[in-house]
């Protein structure tokens, strides 16, 4: 960008073809979430979840409406912190005219360390679901392994909103 | 190692997790920047260049045109770094190895199969020497910034080869066994904090199998706990189709043909 007009525009498709739908048959359901997220590791909550919604879709399974509410917390969770990933890291760089966020961080340190403290905190909401961000587990369509009700999950819940504020 | 060595991340074929996991790193450790210059990232840096000393690999090699650039990576690098299970093992990737692969790309792409080129994944030191590697998928964001902490004192990373059991018992989780699961902790090798039978998971394996695996016991006590022997072999080809056929196979049917 220079001025606010765009000059050059890059399009690089950089992906392997990398055949989940063809890896996925004669495995066993449970599994299909766990393979399916590593799809993308950016958006690895999403991937799992479509997996696991159709998983349950083809067995006839409906979930719990509260599987259904902490799967959604667990994408909002995602959703935040793949849009601070892209304004803050992807996008802002280019609108600056740097290469990356590495300079911002000299240059305006208190907002990029701000991006990383929202970041962390979108990633501790999907931690306290479902362990981690990228690549989720305890839920694979056979149950909620586990409920984020435990103490330690509490306890990671409250560390990220202090150190968010 | 002298003042900021300069580090390259690269990709194959990969989901981008580990590398993504290594920007989540900088929020505990936003001070690794003041240490390393990071002079490629494609994931976030526009600016490349092709002046580094130590290279993270990213991905399994899955296609023949993968192998020069592999190649002119480790011309390039001093320290050559596996960086998370489909560099180290194959990863997930490998599941379709033991597969007809010609019918694996008609089966996903139709009439336009020719238009990708494949073959049979492998991880980054079956194409090229390796310096190496943090497991995991994803790696673990602690123990990639060990790693990184080590190679600046001029210290390989140490990696752990005892079993993922030995972390989990120091973590007093309740073993999966115990609640009606199964589990591939025994032979897998520690390091991840024993993530997955923390929060209810058995593991996967995607850390590898350690190197002296009590392997024969583990099948029996996955047959004891109620699998069957399909059930137990896509259990040891989700992240360890590779490893498994380096100690000569699955005791396969289909016969991972590699075709
Ligand atoms: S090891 Fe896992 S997280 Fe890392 S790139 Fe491969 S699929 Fe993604
Ligand atoms: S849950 Fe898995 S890792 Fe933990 S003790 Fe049991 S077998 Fe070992
Ligand atoms: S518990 Fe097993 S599958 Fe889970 S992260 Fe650790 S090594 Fe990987």
């Amino acid at each position: 960008m220079q001025n606010g007009e765009l000059k050059q525009c890059e399009l690089q498709i950089v992906e392997t073809p990398r055949f989940f739908e063809a890896m996925l048959r004669g495995r066993p359901y449970g599994e299909a979430s766990h393979i399916t997220s590593r799809i993308c590791g950016i958006c690895a909550v999403g991937h799992a979840t479509a997996s696991l919604r159709a998983t349950e879709k083809a067995l006839g399974v409906a979930p719990s409406e509260q599987t259904v509410l902490l799967r959604k917390l667990n994408f909002h969770g995602e959703i935040l912190d793949s849009h601070i990933l892209h304004t803050y890291m992807l996008v802002a760089p280019d609108f600056l005219g740097v290469d990356s966020v590495i300079p911002l961080a000299k240059s305006a340190p208190e907002v990029v360390l701000r991006a990383l403290r929202m970041k962390k905190l979108a990633g501790d909401i999907c931690k306290v679901i479902c362990g981690r961000h990228t690549h989720p587990h305890r839920d694979d369509g056979r149950r909620l392994h586990a409920l984020p009700v435990e103490r330690r999950d509490r306890r990671a819940a409250r560390t990220a909103c202090r150190d968010a504020r | 190692m002298s003042a900021k060595p300069k580090v390259a991340f690269f990709e194959f074929t990969s989901c981008e997790g580990c590398q993504l996991t290594v920007v989540d790193s900088l929020q505990d450790h936003p001070e690794l920047l003041d240490a390393i210059e990071i002079v490629n990232f494609r994931e976030a840096i526009s600016r490349r260049d092709h002046d580094y000393q130590i290279a993270f690999i990213e991905g399994s090699c899955s296609r023949p045109s993968d192998e020069a650039t592999l190649k002119a990576i480790r011309a390039q690098a001093g320290m050559v770094i596996e960086l998370g299970a489909c560099a180290h093992l194959g990863g997930i990737n490998t599941i379709r190895n033991r597969q007809n692969l010609d019918d694996v790309r008609h089966y996903v792409y139709g009439d336009k199969a020719d238009w990708y080129e494949t073959y049979p994944a492998r991880p980054i030191h079956a194409v090229i020497d390796v310096d190496a590697a943090i497991p995991g998928c994803p790696i673990d964001r602690d123990e990639f910034i060990m790693a990184v902490t080590q190679l600046l004192q001029g210290r390989m990373p140490q990696i752990p080869d005892h079993p993922l059991c030995i972390e989990c018992k120091l973590k007093e989780n309740v073993c999966v066994y115990q609640r009606g699961m199964t589990c591939l902790g025994p032979i897998i090798r520690a390091g991840c904090d024993a993530i997955c039978p923390t929060y209810g998971d058995g593991c996967e394996g995607c850390r590898g199998m350690i190197s002296n695996p009590n392997f024969d016991s583990l099948r029996e006590v996955l047959a004891e706990h109620g699998m069957s022997e399909d059930a137990i072999k896509a259990k040891l080809t989700m992240f360890l189709t590779y490893q498994m056929m380096d100690r000569g196979g699955i005791g396969d049917d289909n016969g991972a043909t590699n075709a």
